[in-house]
């Protein structure tokens, strides 16, 4: 029994500390440029391309309906970045939950027109990271890599733009084109994301650690070290719970993230009187 | 941090494994994919088997949310029975996961409890995706047919002997005496909605017709134009409108269904709604296959008469 637990969880539990791995460094940014919910926004786009491709007759789960969620996305990414006004006229957030919205409901009324469509955008958007395999944890690590080494050579550009969009326009960099980057990147990172974990388990994995980072404050490698030990920690704490007490894995971690966010502000309440 | 993780979940690992404690080593480990299945394999292996279902009766099984446990079971099982007609595909996802090869299609711990049974609403002709909601394989719900229970108990028997042959003649007499209390349940049943012979109900969504097939009765139509996906309001005005003029006096509720949308359209067409058990366990008082009939047949009577 406990050697089928452990070989059941290993692969789960590599697969939390890939997701931390990237997904903090992108909740600074998103943090910083208040777009919360650009990765749900994004993953519903997604599951709007497949839904499109599953119309077109490509089974869900196949490279074309990969490709079609892709290309969805890359053209929600148009959309975040063509909409960005310098002055802020209107806020990224209500663009977002607009975008969110028509995305829902376009899937919707495609859904109507398919056999079981209604449960294809659903299995784009409920991951389960107890079924991940090694094999899995090797393609996403490499995808994630790839997206990784792209963040690092454009990094004055990403991260001027995400913390004083401003500078960044008076300096004459191309912001626009800069977000398109951005926002796609991004897109492929959460359409492969959401797919393994589900929208909760991304979410948090996206916030939470990047939220501890700014609750500590300081540099950027501080905030990023912070980010990625929370993460760690939790997907330790979380998967242990899981198996421990026999609970459903991905919730089990997002309420420890939960517990874990508390304690840390408490803590962080009384170090700073 | 990362160093310290082996220890930590090693260690909860180990309380996990002190809380499950060590399962008999004899039983046939078998895993299910509705409730309906482990009820019948439990029928047929009695002691001999350990049987657990991934999805619960109360819960529709596109949201079966899977504990650590059931993957272990899922790993270390025997047997894998699943309803087949594309109504659990979902359960493929977590085999797979469990890696447990067997259980996979073509494995020899599989079974596909549909084989050979009559299918009903099997499409003619060329499927196409313009065509909307249609199952290419037919309708899955037949074990709301209690005579599909004949070929689901060979089926499940074939498969539990083909990895347990020494328990072959025990299995095969056990399903012979479940078909017997079977029949004479059956019998009952006839009996209770003979009155109602070819009276027309209306249904929330397309699982039922097996059941009413089977007791003699008509499916007027469904609320649910497609599964999962609220019906357009042109669709549900002229339910009502035939339902009245039809003079329907019954709409049944599968009891994960929309029950606003069916209390409406019931209350607007002058009809008596009735929720049943689509899956055992899934309304109070059905917790075994026959149990389920004999509330699903008591209910309906009651809501007729």
């Amino acid at each position: 029994m406990l050697g089928d637990m452990v070989s059941l969880l290993w692969a789960p539990f590599l697969m939390c500390l890939v997701l931390t791995g990237l997904h903090a460094y992108l909740g600074v940014h998103v943090l910083s440029r208040e777009v919360v919910f650009v990765d749900i926004a994004l993953a519903q786009i997604a599951a709007l391309g497949a839904t499109v491709a599953f119309l077109a007759g490509y089974e869900a789960d196949t490279v074309v309906s990969y490709f079609f969620g892709l290309a969805a996305t890359i053209l929600g990414a148009l959309v975040l970045s063509l909409t960005r006004s310098r002055r802020r006229h209107v806020s990224q957030e209500a663009v977002i939950g607009a975008v969110y919205a028509i995305a829902t409901a376009a899937a919707v009324l495609l859904a109507d027109r398919a056999p079981h469509g209604a449960e294809h955008v659903r299995s784009m958007l409920v991951g389960n990271i107890l079924t991940v395999r090694a094999p899995q944890v090797l393609e996403v690590g490499g995808i994630y890599l790839g997206i990784g080494l792209l963040h690092w050579v454009c990094r004055r550009a990403f991260l001027l733009i995400s913390a004083d969009p401003e500078t960044a326009f008076a300096q004459g960099w191309r912001v626009r084109l800069w977000d398109f980057v951005f926002y796609a990147s991004f897109g492929v990172v959460v359409t492969t994301s959401v797919r393994i974990a589900g929208v909760l388990l991304v979410f948090s994995y996206l916030i939470v650690p990047a939220l501890a980072g700014s609750l500590v404050g300081g540099t950027l490698a501080t905030r990023l070290l912070v980010g990625w030990g929370l993460g760690a920690f939790v997907s330790v704490i979380g998967m242990a719970a899981s198996a421990g007490l026999d609970l459903p894995t991905g919730a089990t971690i997002v309420c420890a993230f939960g517990v874990t966010l508390v304690v840390l502000w408490a803590a962080a309440r009384a170090l700073k009187p | 941090m990362r160093r310290l993780a082996p220890v930590i979940v090693g260690s909860a690992l180990a309380l996990a494994v002190s809380m499950s404690g060590g399962a008999a080593e004899a039983k046939v480990r078998v895993v299910t994919s509705t409730p309906d299945l482990k009820s019948l394999t439990d029928s047929v292996g009695g002691d001999l088997v350990e049987v657990e279902a991934l999805a619960r009766g109360n819960q529709n099984v596109h949201d079966v949310e899977v504990r650590p446990s059931l993957m272990v079971k899922l790993r270390r099982a025997d047997l894998l029975v699943i309803n087949g007609l594309e109504l659990d595909g979902w359960a493929d996802a977590l085999v797979r996961g469990a890696n447990n090869p067997r259980l996979l299609p073509g494995g020899a711990g599989r079974v596909d409890a549909s084989s050979g049974v009559p299918v009903l609403e099997v499409p003619a002709g060329r499927v196409d995706r313009s065509m909307g909601d249609v199952h290419p394989q037919g309708n899955p719900h037949y074990t709301l047919d209690p005579e599909a229970a004949v070929v689901v108990t060979a089926n499940i028997v074939a498969g539990l002997t083909r990895v347990a042959p020494e328990h072959r003649v025990t299995f095969e007499s056990r399903r012979q005496e479940f078909l017997s209390r079977l029949a004479a349940a059956q019998a009952r049943w006839t009996k209770a909605l003979d009155a109602f012979r070819g009276t027309r109900v209306v249904v929330n969504h397309n699982s039922w017709i097996y059941f009413l097939s089977r007791f003699g009765l008509e499916q007027a139509g469904t609320v649910e134009d497609r599964p999962g996906i609220p019906p357009a309001p042109g669709h549900v005005a002229r339910l009502i409108q035939q339902m009245r003029q039809e003079r329907i006096r019954v709409l049944i509720l599968e009891s994960w269904g929309d029950r606003r949308l069916a209390e409406r359209v019931a209350g607007e067409a002058g009809a008596r709604l009735v929720v049943l058990a689509h899956t055992v366990g899934a309304v109070k008082g059905t917790d075994s296959y026959l149990d389920m009939f004999d509330y699903n047949v008591n209910a309906l009577a009651q809501a007729l008469r």
